[in-house]
């Protein structure tokens, strides 16, 4: 679901950029008023969860791969104005670091996954959660909600990919960016993410919301009262921990997600040709392109890259942690 | 202060108030034309980087388990150790083992309280900031990927460096000196220096603050006082210095007190610090070594 750079055209990037400068305002101001400075910290660890899971590439129908994104997750955990801010802090870092997902595209690839993601995901799992939740109940909710959450999110890239070829082709009908109408697109993304990743993002969702809310409830947006107890980030670092040994599992996935293509391969994906815009496009250079490391093996850099994408989130929303209140400071 | 009787009355003349009519007249008082700011700018100043030089653990804080095991290290070991990651990244040729050692940097700064890790990350990201900057030019010729390249070797190893001033402290850093073979004289001469600086830096901002507390309204421009205030200063180091020999002289100090910290045997903290240090380094030859 990471749009590269160039299967948008500019003008729908910079659309979708303009369109998250609000919600990202919003957000923070949100965030300042509902989070303490441990909870702000905490979204650090948060993000650095969707961080990981977007790390694990599974095999999709069609040959391509897929991952979850844990917006909804962050969303549950500490409000989806934290998963806004957290995922786009992760997008940045994949960008600029990894190489993975635009530069152009950043404010496209929020709009999906840090803004539709988590607020449609939180909004169903309020939904099916209901009044009186039941520990069954919740579960249920925090499933049927990030599953509902990443499926609209890619319903949503879908519609941005498809609309490229209807709005932007040179005189001989040949689109200039993303060469695959809406009749293309939309089952391409959907129907991998409605059959395996939107269970995997729900599976992984439930599993990682009951750890949390288990060791370290203080953490959380509202935390379940029937739970609380002493909380321990220390469980909940060694999960990070395990996730990041774990990261080379995500290798096993071989081809490329639909629309992540290069430039060198779209060609051979059924288009029939280099579409100009990104035959001649921007193009960024990455620090650590597609997580590899000079002449490390490839397993070995994938998890020195998560190692240093989870610890760069952490010190980044540790260091925005010194602006929010104080524990037990009024909110208002 | 109170109004002459003639000037009441002449004030009493222009108005039919109940009020006394004293208290009619106006008594033009404008402090904020007080050109202030810079003594006040210094001040803070000072005091910031008095708060830097006294900068000890404090006791309430919890130390992390990366500063327990690294507080085990003998400081000379520790120095030599980050002088040779140092020379590791500033020589590495290309920009793998510089992002491999950015990683354990950040592991080792997300693992600590927020406020320590602002003392790491703050200078890093300013040298590293003048780094691109300087470097910028270098776009122009062509050389795109050095600005990079500067930019994060200068990050790392300003954070490494950071990283252990903070862990170390000035007692430490001059005990990491000793051990080098830095004479006892001067050993003694920076110890001392280091506490004395704090001892003038505190009467300094006493009489700076003072100073332009005292003069609000009769002296506009309070960095005028500034040479009083230094050579108030160095009245007090002159006496402080004086003191602190006769003292040492009474009590029979020599200038080798120095040597009794540096005297310790290997601890199993250096041995593993040693061979951490030992795998950075074959890592560095590894990455050079396969990218040439």
């Amino acid at each position: 679901m990471h749009i590269p750079d160039n299967y948008l055209s500019p003008a729908t990037d910079a659309v979708l950029a303009v369109a998250m400068v609000p919600i990202w305002v919003h957000s923070a101001h949100k965030v300042r008023e509902e989070l303490d400075q441990e909870q702000v910290s905490f979204v650090g660890m948060a993000a650095a969860f969707s961080f990981l899971l977007m790390m694990f590439n599974v095999p999709l129908p069609g040959g391509t791969t897929g991952h979850a994104v844990g917006g909804t997750l962050i969303a549950c955990l500490l409000g989806p104005h934290a998963a806004c801010l957290a995922v786009s802090v992760a997008l940045g870092i994949q960008a600029l670091i990894f190489g993975d997902g635009g530069i152009l595209a950043f404010g496209a690839n929020c709009f999906n996954m840090a803004f539709v993601l988590p607020f449609v995901g939180h909004a169903v799992y309020q939904l099916v959660l209901g009044a009186n939740p039941s520990g069954a109940r919740r579960a249920v909710a925090l499933f049927v909600g990030a599953y509902v959450g990443l499926n609209v999110a890619a319903l949503v890239a879908a519609i941005e990919f498809g609309i490229q070829p209807l709005l932007f082709a040179d005189a001989g009908g040949q689109a200039l960016y993303c060469p695959y109408p809406l009749a293309v697109s939309i089952p391409a993304m959907c129907i991998p993410h409605l059959l395996v990743a939107g269970v995997i993002e729900g599976v992984a969702t439930v599993a990682i919301y009951e750890f949390v809310a288990r060791v370290a409830p203080d953490v959380m947006i509202r935390p379940n009262t029937s739970m609380r107890k002493a909380s321990s980030l220390l469980p909940v670092a060694a999960l990070v921990g395990i996730l990041v040994v774990a990261t080379p599992l995500g290798l096993l996935a071989e081809g490329t997600a639909w629309g992540e293509w290069g430039a060198d391969e779209i060609a051979e994906t059924g288009a029939g040709y280099v579409p100009a815009g990104m035959e001649n496009g921007f193009e960024w250079e990455a620090l650590m392109p597609d997580y590899t490391l000079g002449a490390l093996p490839d397993a070995v850099a994938y998890v020195i890259s998560a190692i240093a994408g989870v610890a760069l989130l952490v010190v980044a929303f540790k260091l925005l942690s010194l602006a929010a209140r104080p524990r037990g400071a009024y909110a208002g | 202060m109170l109004a002459s009787r003639s000037e009441q009355e002449s004030c009493g003349s222009r108005g039919r108030e109940p009020l006394p009519e004293w208290l009619l007249c106006g008594s033009p008082y404008e402090p904020s034309t007080d050109r202030d700011s810079s003594m006040r700018r210094n001040v803070l100043a000072l005091t910031r980087a008095l708060v830097t030089l006294r900068a000890e653990p404090d006791p309430a804080e919890r130390r992390t388990g990366v500063d327990r095991a690294l507080g085990g290290v003998a400081p000379t070991i520790r120095l030599v150790g980050t002088l040779v990651l140092v020379a590791c990244v500033s020589l590495a040729r290309n920009l793998a083992f510089a992002w491999l050692m950015l990683a354990i940097l950040l592991v080792l700064c997300a693992v600590r309280p927020a406020h320590r890790i602002a003392q790491i990350v703050g200078p890093a990201a300013l040298a590293a900031l003048l780094a691109f900057l300087v470097n910028m030019p270098a776009v122009l010729l062509g050389q795109a990927s050095a600005p990079v390249r500067m930019t994060t070797k200068t990050f790392v190893t300003v954070g490494y460096v950071a990283g252990l001033a903070q862990t170390l402290g000035s007692d430490g850093m001059v005990a990491a000196l000793r051990g080098l073979g830095l004479a006892p004289q001067v050993a003694t001469v920076a110890d001392l220096a280091l506490r004395d600086i704090v001892v003038l830096g505190e009467a300094a901002t006493s009489l700076s603050e003072a100073l332009s507390l005292r003069s609000v309204g009769t002296n506009k421009d309070k960095t005028a006082s500034a040479a009083g205030v230094m050579g108030a200063v160095f009245v007090r180091a002159q006496r402080l210095a004086t003191a602190r020999a006769e003292a040492m002289e009474l009590r029979g100090y020599g200038l080798g007190w120095a040597d009794a910290r540096m005297r310790r045997r290997l601890r199993g903290a250096d041995v593993a610090y040693v061979l951490a240090m030992a795998a950075v380094v074959a890592a560095f030859v590894y990455l050079e070594g396969a990218m040439a």
